[in-house]
């Protein structure tokens, strides 16, 4: 029994205790009468903090879920996927357990690669019957398509493992996922998040870190490659930002310091696969694939795919470059497999099965369709690939007709269906609002191979029930993520401990950019910019409104007008009735979610970040959490007109903030190179446009000398310029008429960052930096044609003032266009064939 | 059926011409093509080309799962016009089959021997479903009524192709290379491929490993015309492994077992695995061609 420590309150984990009696199974953290070895720091942390503590890390944990980005889950067009949901309080695990844990898992990744070697080798494990025949050749994951692919061309080089702990205190294999293991990646940010909001506890844990493994998976990744002497160029291949995991995806990417790739991105060219960038074409020596294998080939699998690449499987099948995880990896997470697996591990590797997998029958022989028929409601029937649709339940959960029919369809392809006995999964605490809760929790496990050396990571992504009562764990009922520590008390951390750091160079040119990268960094950019723009030209246009309450009739009146007939045309968002008050319109301006509106470049902001997320820096995401947050706050409008005018005041001014701030980190955080020449070529081309077309709007129009006066004077606070205007006024430099001055400062001046000069200045900049002359020069001409305009003539002669600007935006869309052509620019269409029998013309679909 | 002076030894040159056409340039093509006939116990290829134009940067051959030939290539010269030829001489013997001995296995005890003696990766190859062989309970119950358990297994096979020459209109234009057997049976019309579909799927609704086999049939023009060029077509048929290991081909379409008149190219669960030609392409056309012509003209007659 604990000693109780002085004062300390301990009701916490003592009502924690008795809660997990009442029910079946063991617990992670206590046991009746204490914790677990190595779970005593964190009994202390637990009590230090109470119950306010645990629901304030709770909080914070939430807080920096959302600060991060960190989102799972399928985002439908134009929303955000859900965030991750996790829990503070880690799961421990002591270095002897992890290290039984470990060699379990060592061993269950060399037997799985035997039977992936064999299954698409000579079959001896088919043909001797050890492993039935229809087991492997009637599940959707074999893919004939690259059978006889030598195991060097086709490695099963990661895996995950999902394991429970049943009530005997046992580790149990619930499956293992080898098709495109995802996780890794939410287990570093699970890492990352616990470490913030438990720091004393993470200081003075003894805890193995996760970066040491993703090192090894590194290096592991390069030798596929088999170079001797050269570091091998690598990517990840993702279906896109629309993924479930695009999260996961994404930081993988990079932590391994390598591309993350679409199918537009990739092209095989002589065999090999390239990746498209601004600078050329590069070899790809080994693609780490997380697109679904059925998906990656349009020419040899499914033909109807627009996430894949046609000839990759030809690339792997003649050794050009390595696929990782192999094609062909699904048929291993068979739910039917693991019935077969000791007597496998016997055959193949001499040895038992030292983890386990849950009981599991297979219903494609006789007895154990029997079997599954007598035992129906104790197990859980599901299609051996998993994918087809029915749930998986147990079968008491089935009234009598149900059980029936499924029985029926058992009957008719039994090789197609696995019944497993459901384990009583162990339960970890989870924090509540009223304290601790303990929860059914799985644990998945990752481990790589480096040559032959196998390597586990030590830790990895528990997931506990999303209520209390549930008896599984699924992310579609709430679960809850939580961190694994492994503590290293003793040796077990060897392996990670030898494997060199490795430092991942980029072959080629440092910072190559696929054009669709280099296509959303440029919006990125100018999305800021426009969301900026907007936002401040609505703040000034609203304090205007406000100073003159006076009659459309009065001066000031008529500048209002005039400012809202040139809000209109900048942001293409009609509706301004004039004569009536301006706020509601205002508003929609800010918060409609139509194109031309703050809220719309805010969002569009979002997304293409959310594309690029591998390469902008962590401090990006907060501020864009925060952007993100007051967006949404913008879809509750005040539909009074006194409530608009409220909502326009405070908020737009809470947007000005984070979106300098976001410039900010884009100025001072971005190492200067193609990546951030694009962003910075967003931002310029669009401010250079937006002001352009501001003073056509503006300026251009002949009006009365007191009303030009005071819209002159909001363009140039529009322009932030008034102070330096008023400066140079008061020092005798400059052209003292106003509309002069305000000409000279936001068109030709080259100092002023909010100019057009200067913009197209820094275009031409950019331009050089990501190594393309032309368009440079281009720009060049460009300002080198502005430094002709006489501005003294231009102020006399408005229709010359709007021929020049009009000329301008003309000169500035067409390089524009050249840019986006030679940089963005997708490839072709692409369309299937294939030739009938006797016949013509069969096109499929395609993209 | 089966004509005496269809076993004698045979000697073809097939010709098969495929040629896709675009009014806009095509970038990029990547061409996986089952098209280079395989050796078989009655046929023997005496001589094979590939000619691809514009020429290829990378052509590739390996034998797929199922033992054919597949060859991959890539072209990347711009071209508004491709043309794949492959020419093939071969020499075929085809004898008829035995029937008097299949039909002293009977369709039950057929399947149980078969399943007991052959290679499992065969048998769980050719009796599971496939994508185009869809095994439901219509398709049992069309087998049913002709490969009935007790049936003589000779008899069974002939009624075979027989009932479904018999039973479906031939009708080019009804059915696609996506068509599955549901649909055929709703239709009781299709063109070759879809009675060798058919046929394999009654084979594997009664345990027997059926697959299905493309190739070429020598075709005779109407009486008194000559014969045209490109006139020929490329056929598909159905096999089945039978007791002692040897598959017997038949073929629904012509009411009759094969002889030395077929030429086999490919063969696999359906249609999906032997494809001849499959096409990624890649290029902004508005309109696109695809031809093909086959010859099969024989040599030594």
């Amino acid at each position: 029994m604990d000693a109780v420590t002085g004062t300390v309150d301990t009701s916490l984990v003592d009502d924690y205790r008795s809660a997990v009696s009442r029910q079946r199974g063991i617990d992670e953290f206590v046991t009746p009468y204490g914790v677990h070895p190595g779970n005593d720091d964190l009994r202390h942390a637990l009590l230090a903090a109470g119950r306010e503590g645990i629901r304030g890390a709770s909080t914070a944990a939430l807080r920096h879920v959302r600060a991060d980005g960190i989102t799972y889950g399928v985002s439908a067009e134009g929303t955000q996927a859900d965030s991750w949901r996790i829990d503070p309080i880690p799961v421990v695990i002591s270095g002897s357990e992890w290290e039984r844990i470990e060699r379990g898992l060592t061993q269950r990744a060399r037997l799985l690669r035997a039977i992936h070697r064999d299954i698409y080798g000579p079959k001896r494990l088919l043909r001797s019957g050890l492993l039935p025949a229809e087991v492997v050749l009637g599940h959707p994951g074999f893919v004939r398509g690259a059978d006889g692919i030598p195991p060097g061309r086709a490695p099963l080089q990661f895996s995950a493992t999902d394991l429970g702990r049943d009530d005997s205190g046992g580790w149990r294999v619930l499956g293992d996922r080898t098709q495109a293991p995802s996780g890794s990646g939410y287990a570093m940010a699970n890492r990352r998040i616990v470490s913030r909001v438990m720091p004393t506890l993470r200081r003075s844990s003894d805890v193995n870190r996760l970066r040491p493994f993703f090192n090894a998976h590194a290096l592991g990744l390069q030798r596929l490659a088999r170079l001797d002497d050269d570091v091998a160029r690598m990517a990840l291949m993702s279906p896109g930002p629309a993924s479930e995991t695009a999260y996961d995806q994404a930081l993988v990417a990079s932590i391994l310091g390598i591309n993350l790739v679409e199918s537009d991105d990739l092209v095989v060219e002589d065999g090999v696969v390239r990746m498209r960038t601004d600078s050329g074409k590069v070899d790809l020596d080994v693609l780490v694939r997380r697109v679904d294998e059925l998906f990656v080939d349009p020419l040899d699998l499914r033909s109807d795919s627009r996430l894949g690449v046609p000839g990759l499987v030809q690339s792997a099948r003649s050794g050009h470059t390595v696929i990782a995880n192999a094609v062909g990896t699904g048929v291993l997470e068979s739910t039917a497999l693991p019935a077969f697996l000791p007597r496998l591990c016997e055959e193949l590797l001499g040895e038992t099965l030292e983890i386990p997998s849950v009981e599991t029958h297979w219903c494609g022989t006789p007895e154990g369709l029997e079997y599954v028929r007598e035992n129906f409601d104790e197990l859980s029937v599901s299609p051996v690939d998993r994918g087809l649709g029915a749930r998986t339940a147990t079968g008491d959960e089935f009234d009598a007709a149900e059980k029936r029919e499924l029985f029926d369809r058992i009957r008719r392809q039994p090789w197609a269906w696995a019944a497993q006995r459901q384990a009583t999964l162990s339960t970890t605490p989870v924090a509540t609002r009223s304290g601790l809760e303990p929860r059914r929790t799985v644990f998945r496990a990752f481990g790589t191979w480096v040559d032959e050396e196998h390597v586990v990571m030590p830790g990895g992504l528990a997931r506990a029930a999303g209520s209390p009562g549930d008896t599984t764990v699924r992310n579609e009922t709430g679960a809850l993520a939580k961190d694994v520590w492994v503590l290293a008390e003793s040796e077990t951390d060897w392996k990670l401990g030898i494997a060199p750091r490795v430092v991942l160079r980029q072959r080629g040119p440092r910072s190559a950019l696929p054009p669709r990268l280099a296509d959303n960094l440029f919006w990125f950019g100018r999305y800021l910019e426009r969301a900026e723009q907007t936002n401040r030209l609505l703040t000034v246009i609203d304090d205007v409104v406000d100073d003159t309450r006076t009659g459309a009739s009065s001066p000031g009146g008529a500048v209002t007008e005039s400012l809202l007939a040139a809000l209109e045309t900048m942001t293409g968002v009609t509706g301004w009735e004039p004569g009536t008050r301006p706020h509601l319109y205002l508003r929609r301006i800010l918060a409609d979610p139509v194109p031309g509106t703050v809220a719309s470049s805010v969002s569009r902001l979002v997304t293409a970040a959310q594309n690029v997320r591998e390469v902008l820096s962590d401090d990006t995401w907060p501020v864009l959490a925060r952007l993100e947050g007051l967006r949404a706050g913008l879809d509750e409008p005040d539909a009074t007109a006194s409530g608009a005018a409220r909502q326009l005041g405070e908020l737009g001014g809470e947007l000005a903030e984070p979106l300098l701030a976001l410039s900010g980190t884009i100025a001072h955080g971005m190492v200067r190179d193609s990546s951030w020449a694009f962003v910075d070529a967003g931002q310029r081309l669009e401010r250079a446009q937006w002001m352009t077309r501001l003073l056509a709007t503006t300026l251009s129009p002949a009006r009365p000398p007191t009303v030009e006066l005071l819209v002159t004077e909001a363009v140039l606070r529009v322009g932030d310029s008034i102070i330096t205007h008023r400066r140079r006024v008061s020092s005798g430099q400059g052209p003292s008429g106003l509309i002069d001055s305000a000409l000279d400062l936001l068109l030709l001046d080259t100092r002023n960052p909010r100019a057009v000069g200067f913009q197209i200045t820094r275009l031409a900049r950019d331009l050089r930096e990501v190594g393309d002359t032309v368009v440079a020069e281009r720009f060049e001409a460009i300002m080198d044609g502005a430094r002709e305009i006489s501005l003294e003539q231009l102020v006399d002669d408005r229709m010359a003032l709007a021929g020049t600007l009009d000329r301008l935006r003309g000169e500035l869309r067409s390089v524009s266009d050249d840019l986006t052509d030679r940089h963005f620019r997708r490839q072709s269409t692409r369309r299937s064939f294939q030739v009938g029998w006797d016949d013509t013309r069969r096109p499929e679909g395609g993209r | 059926m089966t004509t005496p002076g269809h076993h004698e030894p045979r000697r073809y040159l097939v010709r098969h011409v495929t040629t896709y056409s675009y009014d806009a340039d095509c970038v990029a093509a990547y061409e996986r093509g089952r098209l280079r006939p395989r050796e078989t116990p009655y046929q023997q290829v005496l001589e094979s080309e590939l000619h691809i134009d514009p020429e290829p940067g990378v052509v590739t051959e390996h034998r797929d799962h199922f033992g054919n030939h597949s060859h991959f290539f890539e072209i990347r010269t711009p071209h508004r016009k491709l043309e794949i030829r492959a020419e093939t001489t071969l020499q075929i013997e085809w004898p008829a089959p035995d029937l008097a001995e299949l039909d002293e296995w009977s369709v039950r005890s057929a399947a149980g021997q078969v399943r007991a003696s052959a290679d499992p990766v065969v048998v769980a190859d050719y009796t599971l479903p496939s994508p185009l062989v869809e095994l439901d309970g219509r398709v049992a119950d069309y087998a049913r009524g002709i490969l009935g358990p007790d049936r003589p297994l000779g008899e069974a096979l002939t009624d075979l192709f027989h009932r479904i020459h018999s039973d479906f209109d031939y009708r080019p234009g009804v059915t696609s290379t996506r068509t599955t057997l549901p649909e055929v049976l709703d239709l009781r019309a299709g063109v070759c491929q879809d009675f060798a579909h058919l046929a394999v799927g009654c084979l594997r609704s009664v345990g027997l490993p059926g697959r299905y086999v493309s190739g070429y049939l020598e075709t005779q023009p109407p009486p008194g015309q000559e014969k045209l060029e490109g006139s020929d077509a490329s056929h598909a048929w159905a096999a089945v492994l039978t007791p002692g290991g040897a598959w017997v081909d038949l073929d629904p379409t012509n009411d009759q077992f094969a002889d030395s008149r077929y030429v086999v190219t490919a063969w696999g669960r359906d249609f999906n695995d032997v494809s001849p030609l499959r096409g990624s392409v890649f290029g902004e056309w508005e309109s696109s061609e695809l031809a093909v012509g086959v010859d099969t003209i024989r040599l030594d007659g």
